[in-house]
């Protein structure tokens, strides 16, 4: 499959012709080819693991390339690193940004600029940084340190520094996830004008929006394949959401490519009440109503987020990161206040750290959040109750192993010993023992975040089946999930959070369509009133 | 403006290893001795073994007598009963800054402030051991001095925590700067309030006998010795065994992880910076009642770094901590030795004597690369 071919005879800024790369068994890019036009901003879409950073990295020489071609305005190029990426006019901006803190803006462009001379006069290279920044229409003082700069800013010096170098193709991938909303309109206008003074730029992003507000074409990558191209003259939201997402995806299929998920054909057939609704099985246990939290950039916050979970019901929550999921889980995990929201387990209202037998949870970063890796995983499992296992200040470290043991046997933890530290456990190991820790309390309310990240499909498999197994014992699931396919073949209903609000809900039966509509913001083809009620009286 | 830059410590801590450092990929023979390394007393023994060669040159260079200072040295440390006494006795106001310095660091806090703490338990030690002792009947002399010297030692630490806590101040500079205000009120206090009558130095009056910490062995040897062991003890037993050491590790080690298990930060950092500097204040007391008996200007030659360094070369483990205490007290019995009767100039011996120590400091770190590469 190829790009839009230029009609003209100018060569494309960027061609790439059989691009391949795999990761061990995984392919993650898949015979790409691309061309991108001079003065264009091309949005390269797709889910997260489509392969789209991928692609890029490789094009930008962080990853070799196992074949293909790469030519620039015509030129072939042999990009083994990025020395040879920048050398051929290509720039790339990551999502976490690379610079050093204590450095000022001018310091900064300069470093990144090859210069000639030893002598570097400071105050030319402000004046030089002021004068290029002011005919970008940039904000930026070249004598602001760079730990100053909000995110945001920090986007716009490397973005600075490509102009400076004279790059002649932009590699942004996921610029406006470090956007506050109201900084994402400026960052547009900023694209246009470096399109319209002859730069080409690529904007990876899975914002549907973005993309048909800024871009001059289309490409969509789905398991590692560029499956469309287009102008965006010549396309329509529906199109590119088709390709997005293929209406004929089965439910809950496993990807080979990039996924863990196990088959479930069956998922709502199996639990022939849950799909009806909230409360349909075993009343309504986990009731959350008008939550808010701050926007932070990269993030949406939450605004006045309600939704409400059965016992015995598991219930999806998927949408685009970002979109509020990490707020609402420091939320329900009493982590962060909500102002005016309400939560309530069994009726009854909670405030501030939830009771671990009302409400536990198995944050999404466990490294970060959920496990002490230089603890033992006998510490690591008593961690939220240690008053269970104090007599008189003094641990019952007899106790602690007891219960440990019991725990690996049933989760199917492999380890050394229960003595032995977390850190040099993999990470489906890891994952059982915060799940472990989590149920232990024998909770009403599970709250689940990004369950089978980084691991192996056999380890995922086992995560969620312990997750089924808890639903199937009455508790009520919340599933925050990323990957869609996994969100509805685990979940009995989904809903979807979109701008830090639940925008959606269905039986997981209904199928990607509309969901995946719900995720990037628009409405599903069908008609509205079919939409459940968000507001349950 | 002048040309010279203050590098504030900070800057100096940045500066220490660098992530991408490697250790030189040598022969077989080189990982292996790599390996022994890592079991401490193989490192201590390399260290001294290392170090004595080096050191004797030094020593002859100075026009001493290399040989005299190797029985000088061993009479010192661990050739006669008064150096075996004489090492105890160094070790102890070491080993308490060390063990309250684990405490902190275990927890994650970085207090730099054992000298601070040890001198305002040396305050609270001649409150408690010779005001309060005066109304008290003598067998509560030494129980009042040694509470004053925890309470005086951790209350000056917790204004770190109070200070972090409350506007996120970080402690490492707090303990750091507070140094020098205990240093220098103390000092005000016995040039002044708490003179004694008719001395002709900067002194505080004597504790009364009761409230001396008791000879033993009818030696230099007192109390105190026995008292660090026991403190050694109970803050290993405290930091594996107990459901608040527990804690502490927990937020030492991953403090997001820590909270959002639900443990109480704040209450914890107060906790673990007023118990670190209780024990550092030990130290104070142990120096007031147990071999000076007064409050003395100038009667800490340094024990708060010392105790810190003894601290980070252990691995913060406290039985570790208690052996190299004793290696720091046998090395500054040596240093005074040494210049007394061997005619080594004392700035000679002081660096004779860090050399054992910078090669362990050196061998930890190489351990610390090896553990990195290990997980890397």
């Amino acid at each position: 499959m190829t790009g839009p071919t230029d009609p003209t005879d100018t060569p494309p800024r960027l061609r790439l012709r059989g691009m391949r790369r795999s990761f061990g068994p995984v392919v993650a890019v898949r015979d790409v080819d691309l061309d991108v036009a001079p003065g264009s901003v091309h949005a390269l879409l797709g889910e997260n693991g489509a392969g789209k950073s991928t692609l890029m990295n490789v094009v930008y020489g962080l990853h070799r390339r196992d074949e293909g071609s790469i030519e620039v305005d015509g030129t072939p190029v042999d990009v083994v690193r990025p020395a040879d990426a920048i050398a051929a006019g290509l720039a790339m901006v990551h999502q976490h940004h690379m610079l050093v803190p204590s450095l000022t803006v001018a310091e900064t462009v300069s470093l990144a600029t090859p210069g000639r001379r030893v002598r570097w006069d400071r105050g030319a290279a402000a004046g030089r940084v002021a004068e290029l920044a002011g005919s970008l229409g940039l904000d930026i003082d070249p004598d602001d340190r760079i730990e100053e700069l909000t995110l945001a800013g920090r986007q716009r010096v490397e973005i600075l520094t490509a102009v400076h170098r004279d790059a002649k193709l932009l590699i942004l991938d996921e610029p406006t996830a470090v956007l506050a909303p109201s900084e994402v309109e400026p960052f547009f206008e900023l694209l246009r004008r470096m399109a319209a003074a002859g730069r080409s730029i690529v904007l990876i992003t899975h914002r549907l929006r973005e993309v048909f507000a800024v871009c001059d074409a289309i490409s969509v990558m789905r398991r590692g394949a560029l499956v469309f191209s287009a102008p965006t003259a010549r396309t329509t939201t529906a199109e590119v959401l088709g390709h997005l997402v293929p209406a004929a995806a089965p439910d809950g299929v496993t990807d080979a490519a990039t996924g863990a998920v196990k088959p479930h054909p069956d998922a709502a057939a199996r639990r022939p009440g849950a799909a009806g609704g909230p409360g349909s099985a075993g009343g309504i246990v986990l009731e959350v109503q008008g939550l808010r939290a701050p926007s932070a950039p990269g993030s949406t916050g939450l605004d006045d987020c309600s939704f409400s979970v059965g016992g015995g019901e598991i219930l999806g929550i998927a949408g685009v990161e970002g979109n509020g999921q990490g707020e609402l889980v420091r939320v329900l995990a009493g982590m962060a206040a909500s102002p005016g929201g309400r939560i309530t387990v069994d009726g009854e209202q909670l405030t501030g750290r939830p009771p671990r037998d009302r409400i536990a949870v198995v944050p999404e970063d466990r490294h970060h959040d959920g496990l002490v890796l230089d603890l033992t995983v006998e510490e690591n499992l008593v961690l939220d109750h240690l008053g269970d296992y104090t007599r008189l200040g003094l641990l019952q470290a007899g106790a602690m192993k007891k219960d440990a043991t019991a725990a690996v046997d049933e989760y199917g933890i492999v380890t050394a010993s229960t003595s032995s530290p977390v850190r040099s456990m993999s990470g489906g190991n890891q994952q059982k023992i915060v799940l472990a820790r989590a149920l232990s309390g024998r909770p009403r309310v599970l709250v689940v975040a990004q369950a089978t990240r980084g691991l192996d499909p056999g380890a995922a498999g086992a995560v969620l089946d312990r997750i089924r197994a808890a639903r199937d014992r009455g508790t009520a699931v919340v599933f925050i999930g990323s990957d869609l396919d996994e969100v509805l073949s685990v979940s009995d209903r989904v809903a979807v959070l979109f701008g830090g609000r639940i925008v959606g809900e269905a039986p997981a039966s209904t199928g990607r369509a509309a969901v995946t509509a719900w995720m990037v913001g628009s409405e599903p083809e069908q008609s509205p009133e079919k939409r459940p009620e968000e507001d349950p009286a | 403006m002048s040309g010279l830059k203050h590098r504030p410590p900070a800057d100096a801590a940045s500066a220490t290893p660098a992530e991408g450092l490697q250790l030189p990929r040598g022969s077989k023979v080189a990982a292996v001795l790599l390996r022994l390394l890592d079991h401490s007393w193989v490192s201590l023994v390399a260290a001294f073994a290392i170090s004595a060669p080096i050191g004797l040159v030094l020593i002859a260079s100075t026009g001493a007598d290399p040989w005299f200072a190797t029985l000088v040295t061993i009479d010192a440390t661990v050739g006669t009963v008064n150096g075996i006494v004489n090492t105890l006795v160094y070790a102890a106001p070491r080993l308490f800054v060390a063990l309250g310095a684990i405490v902190a660091l275990r927890t994650g806090l970085f207090n730099l402030g054992g000298e601070g703490q040890l001198q305002m338990g040396a305050l609270g030690a001649i409150i408690g051991g010779y005001y309060a002792a005066s109304i008290l009947p003598g067998w509560l002399g030494i129980p009042a001095a040694l509470v004053g010297a925890v309470l005086f030692g951790g209350l000056w630490a917790g204004i770190a925590a109070l200070f972090k806590l409350w506007r996120g101040a970080d402690e490492m500079i707090v303990t750091l700067l507070l140094n020098f205000i205990a240093t220098y009120f103390v000092l005000f206090l016995i040039q002044g309030p708490l003179r004694a009558v008719n001395s002709s130095f900067n002194q505080s009056e004597r504790v009364p006998q009761t409230s001396e910490l008791p000879a033993l062995f009818g030696t230099r040897l007192h109390a105190g010795v026995i008292l660090a062991i026991i403190v050694t003890v109970l803050v290993a037993v405290f930091l594996s065994r107990t459901r608040l050491g527990l804690e502490l590790r927990s937020v030492g080690l991953n403090a997001a992880a820590s909270r959002f298990q639900g443990l109480p930060i704040a209450a914890l950092t107060v906790g673990a910076l007023v118990v670190s500097g209780g024990i550092a204040g030990l130290a104070g007391a142990n120096e007031v009642l147990g071999t000076q008996f007064r409050l003395i200007q100038g009667f800490s030659p340094g024990y708060g770094f010392e105790g810190l360094a003894i601290a980070f070369l252990a691995g913060l483990r406290p039985f570790r901590a208690a052996v190299l205490a004793l290696v720091f007290g046998g090395i500054y019995s040596a240093a005074t030795l040494l210049q007394q009767y061997a005619g080594v100039p004392v700035s000679i011996a002081y660096v004779v004597e860090g050399i054992p120590i910078v090669l362990l400091a050196t061998f930890s770190g190489l351990q610390l690369l090896r553990a990195k590469r290990r997980k890397g």
